[in-house]
C-alpha cells in the first residue's frame, strides 16, 4: 500500500482503501421476466466485469407433489448461467434460468455491481463525503456511491452440493438438495453463488424392434440437471432440478455424463435488497 | 459504536459509508481463468499470503452457456485458510474432453472479517 488509507473496523481488521483495491459500487437492478419460469437474456450496463447478485425464490412450495418422472422437474429455483460480453464494451448479457412451473409473482431481480473507477471515473455529484484516488489519478473510493456490502457474515458458510447420480425413477423431490444455514433470514436478499454442477442422465425405459431395419431400438429418457437456488428462512438450498427433459430412441447405449468435480462447492455471499433499491 | 475509522454522510445527513462495519467488500484480485489451465482432477489453487489472517470471498462467473450435454460446464470454488493464508481452489469441468472446457472470471474480495 503506497496510496490510500486504512481504517480499523469493528473486528479490529483493516478496511483498506488503496490503489490495489478499488471499490465495487452499485450500478442498478434489472427485473427478471415474471413469466412462470424460463431462460432469459438480460442486458446490463457495466464497464469492466460485473458482479451480479440474483434474487432468491423465497419460501415457494415445491408444488404439485408428484412423485413420478416429473418430480425432479416440478420444483422452483434460480440460476445465473453465464455472464458474457457483447459487442458493446459497456454492455453484458446475463443469462438467467428460472424454474417456476408456471408460478408468477416471484418478483426476482438482478442487482449489478461494477468497478468504481471504470464506471464513474469522474465520481459522484455528491458534495459531501470522501473520495480517494490512486497514483494514476483513478478514483478508487467515493462515498457518494453505494459500496458492495454483505447482509451478514455468510461468507464463512460453505455449501457443498454432493455428487450423486440421480435415479429418475420416482425420486423424492428433495433427494438431491443441499442446504446450509446462514446467520440471517434470506427474505428480500440476493446472492452471488455461481458454483454449479450438472449431470446428464439417459435412463432407459424400454426397447422395440424396428420392423423396417430389424434393428433393436433402445428407448431413453434424457435428463439434464441444473444447480438452482431457493431459500426459506435462514436456509439456502441448492437443488438439482431437471430443466431439460426429452426422449431418445437409438440403437446406441448413451452413457451418463458426470462431472469430474465430485462435489461442487460455493461460499454464500448475500446482500440486502433494501440497501440497493 | 466504534471510535475508530471513517464515516461519511450525504447532504441530508444520511450515512453513506462506515468503515467500522465488517461487511464492506474490497476487491484484491481478479483473473480470467482458462479452463485448459485448470487440472480436472486437482483443480487450480491460488493463495494470498499477503492477506494472512483475513477472510475473503471469491466469486466465479463463466461466459459460457450450457443447456445441452455438449455445452454444460461446472464451476466449483472452495476457500480455505491453511496456516491462516486465504486460499482459493477452483474447479472447472466439462462433460467431454472433445468439447471446449469452460473458462471463468475470478474475483476475490476482502470481507472485513
Amino acid at each position: 500500500m503506497t496510496y490510500g488509507a486504512r481504517f480499523r473496523n469493528a473486528s479490529n481488521n483493516y478496511v483498506t482503501v488503496d490503489e490495489e483495491s478499488p471499490s465495487y459500487v452499485y450500478l442498478g437492478k434489472y427485473q427478471i421476466p415474471d413469466q412462470g419460469g424460463g431462460t432469459f437474456d438480460i442486458y446490463v450496463h457495466c464497464v469492466g466485469y460485473p458482479l451480479v447478485f440474483f434474487g432468491l425464490p423465497y419460501n415457494v412450495g415445491p408444488g404439485g407433489g408428484r412423485v413420478d418422472f416429473n418430480a425432479c422437474q416440478d420444483r422452483v429455483g434460480i440460476q445465473v448461467m453465464k455472464t458474457a460480453p457483447t459487442n458493446d464494451s459497456a454492455t453484458w448479457v446475463i443469462t438467467v434460468k428460472v424454474a417456476a412451473q408456471n408460478r408468477t409473482g416471484l418478483n426476482l431481480w438482478l442487482r449489478v455491481f461494477g468497478m468504481l473507477h471504470l464506471n464513474f471515473p469522474n465520481g459522484s455529484w455528491d458534495h459531501y463525503g470522501a473520495r480517494f484516488w490512486n497514483s494514476q489519478s483513478q478514483l478508487v473510493f467515493d462515498a457518494g456511491f453505494k459500496q458492495l456490502r454483505l447482509a451478514g457474515n455468510s461468507y464463512s458458510t460453505e455449501l457443498a452440493l454432493p455428487y450423486m447420480a440421480p435415479d429418475p425413477n420416482r425420486d423424492a423431490n428433495d433427494k438431491y438438495d443441499a442446504v446450509v444455514g446462514v446467520p440471517f433470514d434470506l427474505a428480500n436478499k440476493s446472492i452471488c453463488a455461481n458454483a454449479r454442477g450438472i449431470i446428464y442422465l439417459p435412463y432407459q425405459y424400454g426397447s422395440y424392434v424396428d420392423f423396417d431395419t430389424q434393428q433393436n431400438i433402445n428407448q431413453f429418457y434424457t435428463m439434464a440437471y441444473d444447480t438452482m437456488y431457493w431459500a426459506t428462512g435462514n436456509a439456502l438450498w441448492a437443488r438439482r432440478i431437471c430443466t431439460n427433459f426429452g426422449r431418445l430412441d437409438t440403437t446406441d447405449n448413451p452413457s451418463a455424463d458426470y462431472s469430474q468435480c465430485q462435489i461442487v462447492y460455493t461460499r454464500i455471499c448475500a446482500i440486502d435488497n433494501n440497501l440497493y433499491p | 459504536m466504534s471510535n475508530f475509522g471513517l464515516r461519511t454522510w450525504d447532504g441530508n445527513g444520511n450515512l453513506e459509508f462506515d468503515s467500522t462495519t465488517d461487511l464492506t467488500m474490497f476487491p484484491i484480485y481478479s483473473q480470467a481463468i482458462q479452463g485448459v489451465n485448470v487440472n480436472r482432477s486437482s483443480g487450480l489453487t491460488i493463495n494470498f499470503p499477503q492477506w494472512a489472517g483475513r477472510e475473503i470471498a471469491a466469486f466465479m462467473q463463466s461466459p459460457y452457456n450450457w443447456g445441452s450435454t455438449d455445452g454444460w460446464c461446472v464451476l466449483s470454488i472452495r476457500i480455505s485458510y491453511p496456516n491462516g493464508v486465504p486460499t482459493v481452489l477452483i474447479f472447472l469441468d466439462n462433460a467431454n474432453n472433445n468439447y471446449s472446457i469452460c473458462d471463468g472470471w475470478l474475483t476475490v474480495m476482502l470481507t472485513g472479517g
